[in-house]
């Protein structure tokens, strides 16, 4: 604990200044595409049903069971709401100690992250990182951490997590599932809102009945149901009207 | 309920149509190849309306010949005398007077035998047994009994019309006689007709002014000119009958022509119509098992796929859909992460990233 006290916070101008602190560097004016087309459509709708983009806040995209599709979810609303809105700053932060992918996804170096902010001494600023959009940065998971569950609970995450409230305009935490991890439920109170994403066909009804009762009602945005597909053929639900 | 059982259809289709699909296919060629073998032999015969007698109107003049004669042979065959008479013709023979054997004569020739009217005249006669030589002389059999039966039928109805206008005949000619001495006791015994022959007067043919005066006599007269009528009648009805006899029997043959005799066969067939009863029988059963799974299927599907199967009345902001990317361009390792490279590729690095369509 004495470590964590000891780690400097940054405040909102030193992270502005510092961006972007590291990894990528915008490609200046060209343009990189969805690769499916209709993707940004998909995820504006999600953003504008949850009622994200308006206000400063920090958003947590959890599910009840790992591998539902948090991380695409959550890094599809950043990448949109960045896109969307030119002018607001968009930080997407990782959490997920046990399966890290933010810093292979996007070819940047994997420390230091969250984790070495909150029990080591790293300075916020240098654990972001930059990307092609020049509004969304990215804050890896970093480590790897010796006790990663302490840190999360730590009171060096809460301090952080309002620092970051007040230097990003939109901030959306890439949570641990909430039936896997109890460190997630933590990060659902230190959130304004809370995105529940579930597997559609997959996640079984009960578990994201136990998962929603472990979110707070009022934060509780809704559901993304992901993956979703029918199996029944285009003309037949055409012809059926379904 | 009908989206939840056609997803559960759509999404299992494979598990839920195999069973259909497979039985039928193992139970199919196995029931093909282990179809029993008979062998048959096949009669033509040129049929025409059975020559009855006239006092005989059992047949309809609306049905065709051959028609007429398959209903009498399908009757008859249903009697136990007439099929042991065809198993006594064959090498059957041997089990006729056991309770066992006959029953075993009654499946043979009962399940063996068939026919159909083909056309107006012919009668197409078909019998399949478990060897030729069984299939053809069963054939020939049931056909000599046929013809032995009808001819038997026909004598026999025509000797009981004989004997019964011999009997009329004889009843009449009896009366006449007791009439006609009648008559002549009545003329001896009255003076002024002994010239009055009764015979002639009988016939009609003399005139009798005597029994104008006598109405007693004119009555036995007029008696007896009746009764010589119906002697006559019956004679005549007698010779008719006699004559229709001796023509039914003689037009037996005609009516019942072998035109296509039976052939031994030379090569078995299989029962392979059936045997189509497993095939089916089986797929019929396996829909079934299909349905039942169908059922567990939806039952068991806990899973959230819609709004509705959402507890706690949690709402729905939307749905991101199976992306169908095209993985085979990527390692294996890669193809896991695919999806969300996809989404991240706007923002970040890491490639390949692979197009995709809803």
């Amino acid at each position: 604990m004495a470590v964590q006290q000891e780690a400097p916070v940054s405040d909102e101008r030193a992270i502005t200044e510092h961006q972007p602190v590291r990894g990528l560097q915008p490609f200046g004016d060209q343009q990189r595409d969805w690769l499916f087309s209709g993707a940004d459509e998909l995820f504006r709708n999600l953003y504008t049903r949850a009622g994200i983009g308006f206000t400063s806040e920090v958003l947590a995209v959890s599910s009840a069971i790992a591998g539902e599709g948090k991380t695409t979810v959550s890094l599809g609303l950043a990448v949109t709401v960045a896109q969307d809105y030119p002018e607001r700053r968009v930080l997407l932060v990782e959490t997920d100690f046990q399966r890290p992918t933010l810093a292979d996804d996007f070819g940047v170096e994997p420390t230091p992250g969250l984790v070495d902010c909150i029990l080591g001494d790293e300075p916020l600023e240098l654990a972001f990182r930059g990307s092609f959009l020049d509004n969304l940065h990215l804050l890896p998971v970093g480590g790897p951490a010796p006790g990663p569950g302490r840190a999360l609970r730590s009171t060096r995450m809460a301090t952080i997590m309002d620092s970051l409230r007040q230097s990003y305009d939109l901030v959306v935490i890439d949570a641990p599932s909430l039936l896997v991890n109890s460190d997630s439920v933590m990060l659902m109170d230190l959130a304004d809102g809370a995105v529940l994403v579930v597997r559609s066909g997959v996640t079984p009804a009960s578990m994201v009945g136990k998962a929603i009762e472990q979110i707070d009602e009022t934060k509780l945005r809704g559901v993304v149901l992901n993956g979703s597909r029918s199996a029944i053929p285009g003309w037949l639900r055409r012809l059926g009207g379904m | 309920m009908i989206t939840k059982f056609l997803e559960a259809f759509f999404r299992h289709k494979i598990l839920v149509l195999l069973p259909p699909l497979i039985i039928p296919l193992i139970v199919g060629p196995y029931a093909l190849v282990t179809a029993p073998i008979y062998y048959e032999s096949f009669a033509g015969v040129w049929v025409d309306r059975p020559t009855y007698l006239n006092y005989s109107d059992s047949f309809s003049v609306y049905s065709s010949p051959s028609s007429q004669q398959a209903n009498k042979l399908q009757e008859i065959m249903r009697t136990r005398t007439f099929i042991l008479d065809v198993a006594k013709r064959t090498t059957l023979a041997p089990l006729v007077g056991n309770p066992r054997g006959e029953e075993r004569i009654a499946q043979v020739i009962g399940n063996g035998f068939t026919m159909f009217p083909n056309g107006d005249h012919l009668l197409v006669l078909h019998f399949k047994a478990d060897n030729p030589r069984l299939a053809f002389d069963s054939l020939n059999a049931i056909m000599d009994a046929f013809k032995e039966n009808a001819a038997n039928e026909r004598v026999n109805q025509a000797s009981l019309a004989i004997s019964f206008y011999q009997a009329r005949l004889q009843t009449a000619q009896e009366e006449l006689k007791k009439t006609s001495a009648s008559v002549r006791q009545y003329v001896a015994a009255n003076p002024n007709l002994k010239a009055l022959n009764p015979d002639r007067a009988a016939a009609g043919d003399v005139a009798l002014p005597q029994s104008v005066t006598d109405p007693q006599l004119a009555e036995m007269m007029a008696t007896l000119q009746t009764q010589q009528k119906q002697v006559e009648a019956m004679t005549s009805n007698l010779n008719s009958a006699q004559f229709d006899a001796s023509a039914s029997l003689e037009g037996q043959e005609l009516g019942f022509q072998i035109i296509d005799s039976p052939q031994i066969a030379t090569a078995p067939t299989r029962a392979l119509r059936k045997q189509l009863i497993f095939p089916i029988a089986g797929m019929v059963v396996d829909l079934g098992i299909s349905l039942v799974l169908l059922v567990l299927l939806v039952a068991a599907d806990r899973s959230v796929r819609s709004e509705s199967d959402l507890p706690n009345g949690a709402r729905v902001l939307g749905a991101v859909p199976y992306l169908k990317l095209n993985l085979r361009k990527l390692p294996k390792s890669a193809r896991r992460d695919a999806m969300r490279r996809a989404v991240g590729f706007v923002a970040g690095t890491a490639l390949p990233a692979p197009g995709g369509s809803k």
